[in-house]
């Protein structure tokens, strides 16, 4: 393991008049190492989330490279005497509180990034290495920090970085949404641990479990390695049936796709065999900046998508910003709400704010002329709001005609069914689009009116309620009665007993994160669907979550005991 | 020294993009390079300098250049201004 500082400690120290320039080399050395450590990040910025990411690091390298700081760090220790350190920290901080100052969001990305540079340099001026020049060892790595940043993660993932932990953050911070994303064990929280280690020591980070091993013993290292090696053996397995569709012993075809958020991830996609991507979420675009971004922007990632599919099909999720998500929209009228899941969020956004939601359908719009594209609207609770949004469709379609720009003018147009209304008013909906895909995430939540992280409450959360097991049903039929496809992207789609669900119901396909992709699959090849057809009856019959788990588990077993 | 006075074009105003674009560009020439707005007068070479100056759309700013290449610094860096920072028309 390595352990990281939170905040650099400087102290002011006299330095000798003759010994300045002397000092100032030491300045200029860190800026260079800190160069070569942005300029090894932007290319792995640009790598995994496209060329207009890496520009992201080319602002802090003009930062870095600011004529002006070096002339007035100059300035201010030769009139004061001190070391190079304190003086940059001191000059930075004096540009920092000037920009602080000015309310306009568009120059809250740009303090964030002086700020990182900051950081950056100290640590390069104190250490006298960089962070990456800290990590060149031939052990893998287990990397222990207060707090990491996003682009922390991209960078550390290396060869030898092989799991963060940290003390701060949540669940669903970006971090944390980067690590699972990028596929590395991460453990965020784990107060007080940077207290209790030392660099070079030992440690088992157990993500799945929640935990972290101190100095294990033998005996425990080697449960760990068996364990290890089944997995990977697991892995290589998932690989070598990669090619197969997932279908039943009995011929039933449940179309496996992907949910993906970073351009990255289609290459695990193809890795393990996903037949597409059945949810592509667009929100990171819009995270990883405070500003929104451009259409060009938007359009070169997902032309980049579409292209790298290799002639799969893609169901594009339009914006689906929500509750804490949304302070990275930067704009000044987004407010902190007392309840966000219920409030101005996803479609009510675009259909509030429709420049947002035209650059996007614009550039959506654009890429689908590079492959099998569809969109997808979330959040959708009345007609209206579908009309609305297939209208703002037409309208930029026209103008794409009108500006010659190719597109594909029968892009199919399909939404979520994620709250209760939708399911209610399903037979309205599915008359006007081209596909269903039951988001079972949002709707247990709504259905259930649960918020789920919530610890106190979130024993209520369960996709297994008899509420929702009757609503995706009811979704279900109303799809098969239209003749359109019905698909399920939430968390539930991934589990063995939803699975036998969704094959009784004969939903048509479901996306899951890269990583279930091996084990569906392999689990779909065992199941026998015209049997499983045979346990809808019962099934509907029953009154309580216990007894749906109970009997969907049962069938499980037998399934994997045959 | 020759100046001239330029508006900022963009909607979002003179954020990161455009002012590393500035930087970039001032970089090339070298006369010395600043950039005011009222009282404000700052490096056109520093990218701290030209956020400090929280120029917004619509704001007003002078240019300066003076060197042995200061006619050529201004116009270019005037022309930069009026194309957007080659951002697009929509920016």
């Amino acid at each position: 393991m390595r352990r990281q500082d939170h905040e650099i400690n400087i102290v002011r120290k006299l330095i000798p008049v003759e010994k300045i320039e002397n000092e100032i080399n030491k300045l200029k050395k860190a800026q260079d190492l800190v160069s070569e450590e942005l300029e090894m990040l932007r290319k792995k910025v640009a790598a995994y989330l496209g060329a207009a990411y890496g520009d992201i690091i080319m602002a802090q390298l003009t930062v870095l490279r600011d004529a002006e700081i070096l002339r007035e760090v100059r300035a201010y220790m030769e009139e004061h005497h001190v070391n190079a350190a304190f003086a940059y920290r001191l000059v930075v901080n004096q540009y920092l509180d000037i920009l602080e100052e000015q309310s306009s969001e568009y120059f809250k990305e740009r303090v964030a990034d002086i700020r990182d540079v900051k950081r950056r340099v100290l640590r390069a001026l104190v250490s006298k290495q960089s962070m990456l020049n800290s990590l060149r060892t031939e052990k893998p790595i287990i990397f222990v920090a207060k707090e990491l940043n996003p682009t922390d993660i991209m960078m550390l993932v290396s060869e030898n970085v092989r799991g963060f932990v940290t003390e701060f953050g949540g669940r669903t911070s970006h971090v944390a949404i980067m690590a699972r994303t990028l596929n590395v064990p991460m453990l965020i929280g784990v107060d007080g641990l940077t207290e209790r280690i030392v660099t070079g020591e030992e440690l088992i980070l157990d993500a799945e479990k929640g935990m972290v091993w101190i100095r294990p013993d033998t005996k425990l290292l080697q449960q760990y390695r068996h364990e290890l090696r089944l997995l990977q053996e697991q892995d290589r397995h998932f690989r070598e049936i990669s090619s197969q569709k997932a279908i039943t012993g009995d011929g039933y075809r449940l179309h496996l796709s992907a949910n993906i958020s970073l351009p990255i991830e289609v290459k695990d996609m193809h890795k393990y065999g996903a037949e597409g991507i059945g949810l592509y979420r667009t929100e990171y675009l819009y995270m990883m900046k405070h500003q929104l971004p451009e259409e060009e922007e938007l359009f070169a990632e997902y032309r980049h998508v579409m292209k790298s599919v290799s002639g799969l099909p893609v169901i594009m999720r339009t914006l689906d910003f929500g509750g804490d998500k949304l302070s990275a929209l930067g704009s000044n009228d987004i407010r902190c709400e007392s309840n966000p899941f219920m409030g101005y969020r996803a479609i009510r956004i675009c259909l509030d704010k429709p420049e947002i939601f035209y650059t996007q359908l614009r550039a959506i719009l654009r890429s689908s002329a590079y492959g099998k594209l569809s969109i997808m609207l979330p959040m959708i609770t009345h007609i209206e709001q579908l009309d609305a949004s297939l209208d703002h469709l037409r309208q930029v379609k026209e103008a794409l005609l009108s500006e010659r720009i190719p597109f594909d003018p029968d892009v199919p147009v399909g939404m979520m069914v994620e709250t209760p209304s939708a399911v209610m008013n399903i037979g309205a909906f599915a008359e006007k689009v081209d596909f269903l895909s039951i988001g079972t995430n949002d709707l247990t939540q709504y259905v259930l009116a649960v918020d789920r992280g919530n610890e106190r409450v979130s024993a209520i959360y369960d996709p297994y309620d008899p509420a929702l097991i009757r609503m995706i049903r009811m979704v279900v039929d109303a799809a098969k009665a239209r003749k359109i496809p019905v698909y399920v992207c939430g968390e539930m789609a991934a589990e063995q007993r939803a699975i036998l669900l969704f094959l009784a119901m004969e939903i048509d396909g479901i996306s899951i994160a890269t990583r279930y992709i091996g084990a569906v699959r392999e689990f779909i090849l065992k199941c026998e669907q015209k049997k499983l057809k045979q346990i809808l009856d019962p099934l509907m019959a029953m009154n309580t979550r216990k007894d749906i788990t109970r009997f969907l588990d049962l069938q499980v077993k037998k399934i994997l005991e045959q | 020294m020759i100046s001239k006075e330029v508006t900022i074009l963009n909607k979002q105003g003179l954020h990161a993009r455009p002012a590393t674009a500035l930087v970039n560009t001032a970089s090339t020439f070298k006369s010395d390079i600043f950039i005011s707005r009222d009282e404000k007068k700052v490096n056109g070479k520093s990218i701290l300098g030209l956020l400090v100056l929280a120029a917004e759309h619509g704001a007003r700013l002078t240019i300066e250049a003076d060197g042995p290449d200061e006619e050529d610094a201004v116009a270019a860096l005037a022309a930069l201004v009026t194309d957007h920072f080659g951002m697009g028309k929509h920016s």
